[in-house]
């Protein structure tokens, strides 16, 4: 077991170091890429579209954060195992592995970017509260599972039918714009919110904001579907993995 | 007979092993390919076994099966308990933009050398694989012959109970090669397990106890190298 551990371990390492020496500007690009989405968000719904609230920055900044935690989770996780066909024809190894690399590397980048933005929110004057220390933690994990059940499904059906490439892509997309990452969740109107609140993402992403813009507590009354739906995740793709485990090496479709 | 013998040291048992691959015809047809038949035979401590046979007839599948990668569709295959097989790979898992130092760290653990010795031997690994200042230079620099090298270097490590070996005894250049082949002569002289692929017939010659030629996806002969090279070459 403790083999495994390690792999995860310095494999993940190693893809973090990979992906910071392929760029000239490395571990920058992390912090650039939500600032330009920003600036961009900002631009439109402020100065064109005369919206926006005090507080537009910050709210801007923690779902494009959040979303770019799920979003890229999501992406690595789907194509975990068929990216890694070719070390899976030479050494047995479980392939569940996989989409937790695929979630370490991209968590790892996100608790980067995370500390330069409470960083921020400290700067311009956020109050720490209460809930940073205790709901905000539970709120991460809560992600991190329902991230790692998804993409274990999606994994696990990848290297079958590679058209899940294609639904992830517009699923994220759709996603990308239903999740409130540019509009509060407040703002919908009460006879939509019930659909809205289907939307896994737009409740996180909610519920972070509560925490970190308002100092509030996360709405467990939203959130504890949440937990349920990522427990029935990584059970499936778990179930999905291990039943697979040795049939991805007998097909031939590299 | 369902366990191992324990007298004669049998590591792995193929009792009438059968393997068939799928692959995607439509959208929702696949077709599957025969690759392994019928086949039966064990593995004792301290062979040297050749498995002989032409393209295509199934010995890479044979290989990982062996290595426990894949298992049959029907038949059975007995494997002692905590029997470590490993694939002579080379360059398992490299990482092309990082460097070859990095590369045999990763690539060492995820063959399930753990990290105290790779960090121990590295030196040694590093003077085997003769790469010396480009250990320090990232992967994707490296010619093949070079990465094939490292691989070899790196895998020379493993020290598993059953090692595999996949036609590779044709790596790098004139001098490395005769490194290579000392290695393995070394470990076939030796009281360790090996199981050699190739459809170089002399080469089964010199360095098998046994051989094993498969054609067809079937065990055609099985015995002394002598014999089955000769009814194969006459084939």
């Amino acid at each position: 077991m403790n083999r495994y551990v390690e792999f995860v371990w310095y494999r993940t390492i190693s893809e973090i170091r990979a992906d910071i020496s392929r760029a000239f500007l490395g571990i920058l690009w992390w912090i650039i890429e939500p600032v330009l989405y920003m600036a961009i968000f900002y631009l439109i719904f402020v100065f064109v579209l005369k919206q926006g609230e005090n507080n537009y920055l910050s709210l801007l900044l923690v779902g494009l954060i959040v979303w770019k935690w799920f979003a890229s989770t999501i992406n690595s996780a789907t194509t975990s195992i068929t990216r890694n066909m070719i070390l899976i024809y030479q050494v047995y190894l479980p392939k569940f592995l996989f989409p937790v690399i695929a979630l370490f590397t991209s968590s790892l980048k996100f608790i980067t970017v995370f500390l330069v933005f409470l960083a921020f929110l400290l700067f311009i004057g956020t109050p720490i509260a209460d809930s940073w220390f205790t709901d905000l933690f539970f709120l991460l994990v809560l992600q991190a599972l329902l991230m790692l059940g998804l993409g274990m499904i999606l994994a696990a059906i990848d290297p079958f039918l590679p058209d899940i490439k294609f639904v992830v892509d517009n699923g994220l997309m759709m996603l990308f714009f239903l999740s409130g990452i540019f509009f509060r969740f407040d703002s919908v109107p009460e006879s939509l919110r019930p659909l809205f609140n289907l939307n896994p993402v737009g409740v996180l992403i909610h519920n972070y904001r509560e925490i970190l813009i308002y100092g509030r507590h996360v709405d467990w009354a939203i959130c504890w579907p949440l937990g349920v739906l990522a427990i029935s995740f990584l059970a499936i793709g778990l179930a999905l993995l291990i039943k697979f485990d040795r049939v991805y090496a007998k097909r031939a479709f590299l | 007979m369902t366990t191992l013998s324990a007298e004669h040291k049998e590591l792995i048992r193929l009792d009438r092993v059968g393997l068939s691959y799928s692959q995607r015809k439509g959208v929702f047809s696949h077709e599957y390919y025969q690759v392994l038949n019928n086949v039966s035979f064990s593995i004792f401590q301290g062979e040297t076994i050749g498995v002989l046979g032409r393209n295509g007839v199934g010995k890479t599948t044979l290989l990982r099966l062996l290595s426990d990668i894949i298992r049959p569709d029907t038949g059975r295959l007995i494997r002692s308990p905590g029997l470590r097989t490993v694939l002579l790979s080379l360059q398992a898992g490299f990482i092309p933009s990082l460097t070859g130092r990095q590369n045999t760290l990763i690539s060492g653990i995820t063959l399930g050398i753990n990290k105290r010795k790779i960090e121990s031997c590295m030196n040694e690994i590093i003077g085997f694989s003769e790469l010396g200042d480009f250990i320090d230079q990232p992967v994707a620099t490296y010619s093949s012959g070079m990465r094939a090298r490292l691989g070899f270097s790196i895998a020379m490590y493993v020290d598993p109970d059953i090692l595999l070996i996949d036609e590779i005894i044709s790596v790098g250049d004139e001098e490395f090669r005769k490194k290579s082949s000392a290695f393995i002569n070394e470990r076939v002289n030796s009281n360790e397990t090996t199981v050699l692929v190739t459809h170089n017939a002399q080469l089964a010659n010199t360095l098998c106890t046994r051989v094993i030629w498969i054609n067809e996806g079937r065990v055609k002969m099985n015995g002394n190298p002598k014999e089955v090279i000769k009814a194969y070459l006459e084939a």
